[in-house]
């Protein structure tokens, strides 16, 4: 138990990294270019018709990854561990949901435009390690084991 | 205890003995509770490396996250070159989102709106699939679309003054595969119009250099400078050719834009213009982002038209109903008085049709959605009932809906938009024809 609490940070940012890689990654197919996550973010709020909703709440909290990701460690680095803990939870649910959005929605290799699987697929992967992370920091605090 | 300050210890204020134990010359200590205390050179370190990470890191998240969004699809390109070596790029590589982010802003919106109108009628027709958005980036799209070799010839580039380049494509060739499947028309459309099957898809190939060998002239496409960054303008290139078929130079001044204080001012105003031949106030009316092309060419469409007569009709007056559209305010014409030669008429909108009364003479005409349906049984003996019911839910599209003029806002000044009332008058149009309908517009136009 103990040397699992020990592991959630390493585990917590880890997962941190492989999201960020993941939202650099191609997410978005337009023919033969391919879009990392930040620019089909932008291509999907530049439409006429810009999602709405909680689907365009996610298009904001976005642009939100990477400065949460860096107040994650930063408040590691401050001590502030269940409050890390607590922040990289939510980048990894922000990542879970919308990556799976995402993968759900990819289109098949003859659509000329759909959703990439590469970086979504990484970034779940990430945010799934982070948020197992985050809450193994989290409750070894609560039970008393100390990280 | 005491506080010993930042990097401390804390220190006992007193010593604790048992009984009558003999008190030792050394302190007697408890063992601390809690974590393991570090000693205060080593903690006060600590916390400044921690410190110092925690400013980097966040530094560092804040640099790449400036750098990340900084990418923007939308920003233009710094130069006309660099605008159309991206176009280039992004057609070899069929990118259809980059495309769209080629195009000047302002066009493409418009463009983009009426598309998703025109996208959302087809779906009621049960033309397109339900599940279809053109503008969606999981959709698919209906042709592909691949270039190679797309080459401008930079030397050759005829700046036309600080916001409008013409450039040459000399040399490459664009692919356009067509696509026609289930996944933009629905399965019953498909069958309608093509009854023995769909037919074969052949890709269609435009070689550049053989299409500039037979006009003898390169390609032209325009860019203009939006906001710092260059776009390429379907606008501006097609003016562009217009001007050069008339073999008129693009002016050296524009046209200023003269807006309105409302939607329906700006309407009648344009109606009125347009009535009394005045084109340059027309064209002062109309937006000045989407339609700039027609402020730059203006002075040489006034010179094309020479001395355009008024069609002699003044209007007295003019009311409109306002209905809001996508990307603006539809003016639909309620009424008018128009006076032509000394006689009055009074046009007005009654249940879905328009009545013109002649003030004079009392007499009064009355013009519905049917009477365009039995002029063309009339015209057209062998016209099948079917095809007869389409036109007049065509023409009664129009009537219940009425003509109107899109505006929009710049600026806090309304201005007509020519391609978006084009755009409304075409939903309107179609907005009355039935799913059926189209199946007898299909067989007439040799579906079946």
């Amino acid at each position: 138990m103990r040397l699992t609490a020990r592991g959630g940070p390493w585990l917590a940012f880890a997962g941190l990294a492989i999201v960020l890689v993941g939202t650099f990654l191609p997410w978005l197919r337009s023919g033969d270019a391919l879009r990392d996550s930040y620019q089909s973010v932008d291509v999907l709020r530049m439409q006429p018709t810009p999602p709405g909703g909680p689907v365009g709440v996610l298009l904001y909290a976005w642009l939100a990854v990477i400065p949460l990701c860096s107040i994650s460690v930063a408040l590691y680095a401050l001590r502030a561990r269940r409050t890390a803990a607590l922040v990289a939870c939510l980048v990894g649910v922000l990542g879970l949901v919308t990556s799976a959005l995402a993968l759900v929605n990819a289109g098949g290799p003859a659509d000329a435009i759909g959703f990439a699987a590469t970086g979504p697929i990484v970034t779940v992967c990430g945010a799934a390690t982070a948020l197992i992370g985050g809450i193994v920091v989290f409750g070894g605090r609560q039970s008393g084991v100390k990280p | 205890m005491t506080y010993p300050g930042s990097g401390g210890q804390w220190q006992p204020e007193q010593q604790y003995t048992y009984g009558n134990q003999p008190t030792s010359a050394y302190p007697m200590y408890y063992p601390p509770q809690g974590p393991p205390q570090q000693p205060p050179g080593r903690g006060r370190r600590g916390l400044v490396i921690g410190i110092v990470i925690a400013v980097l890191v966040v530094a560092g998240g804040a640099a790449a996250t400036v750098w990340a969004l900084n990418r923007s699809t939308q920003a233009g390109s710094p130069t006309p070159q660099a605008a159309v070596a991206k176009l280039a790029t992004d057609v070899s590589k069929g990118d259809v989102l980059g495309i769209q982010s080629d195009v000047a802003p302002a066009e493409a919106a418009a463009l983009k709106d009426i598309t998703t109108d025109g996208s959302n009628q087809l779906k009621r027709l049960q033309i397109e699939s339900p599940g279809y958005d053109p503008q969606s980036p999981s959709a698919n799209t209906t042709a592909g679309l691949a270039g190679s070799g797309l080459t401008f010839d930079d030397g050759a580039a005829q700046t036309i003054n600080d916001h409008l380049v013409i450039n040459k494509l000399v040399s490459g060739s664009i692919t356009v595969s067509p696509k026609l499947d289930g996944s933009m028309f629905t399965q019953q459309f498909l069958h309608s119009a093509f009854p023995n099957g769909l037919p074969k898809q052949q890709p269609n190939t435009i070689d550049i250099a053989d299409m500039v060998h037979r006009t003898g002239q390169p390609l032209r496409i325009a860019t203009v400078k939006v906001d710092g960054g260059w776009y390429t303008s379907l606008f501006y290139t097609a003016a562009d050719y217009a001007l050069e078929s008339t073999r008129r130079p693009w002016p050296t001044t524009s046209l200023p834009a003269t807006g309105s204080s409302s939607p329906d001012a700006a309407a009648a105003q344009f109606v009125k213009a347009l009535l009394s031949a005045d084109y340059r106030t027309a064209i002062e009316l109309t937006d000045p982002n989407e339609m700039a092309v027609l402020h730059d060419a203006g002075p040489a469409i006034l010179d094309a038209l020479h001395a355009p007569k008024p069609t002699g009709i003044t209007v007295e007056d003019i009311s409109f109903a306002d209905r809001p559209v996508t990307g603006g305010v539809d003016a639909v014409l309620r009424g008018a008085t128009l006076e032509q030669g000394g006689d009055t008429l009074v046009l007005s909108r009654q249940n879905g049709c328009y009545a013109v009364t002649d003030k004079g003479t009392g007499d009064q005409r009355k013009l519905c959605a049917g009477d365009f349906a039995q002029q063309a049984q009339s015209d057209l003996a062998n016209l099948p009932p079917e095809v007869a019911t389409a036109l007049q839910h065509l023409t009664s599209g129009v009537l219940s809906n009425g003509p109107g003029l899109v505006s929009t806002q710049v600026d806090g000044k309304w201005y007509v938009s020519p391609v978006r009332s084009f755009g409304a008058l075409l939903d309107a149009m179609v907005s009355g024809l039935q799913p059926a309908d189209i199946k007898a517009l299909v067989e007439l136009g040799g579906g079946h």
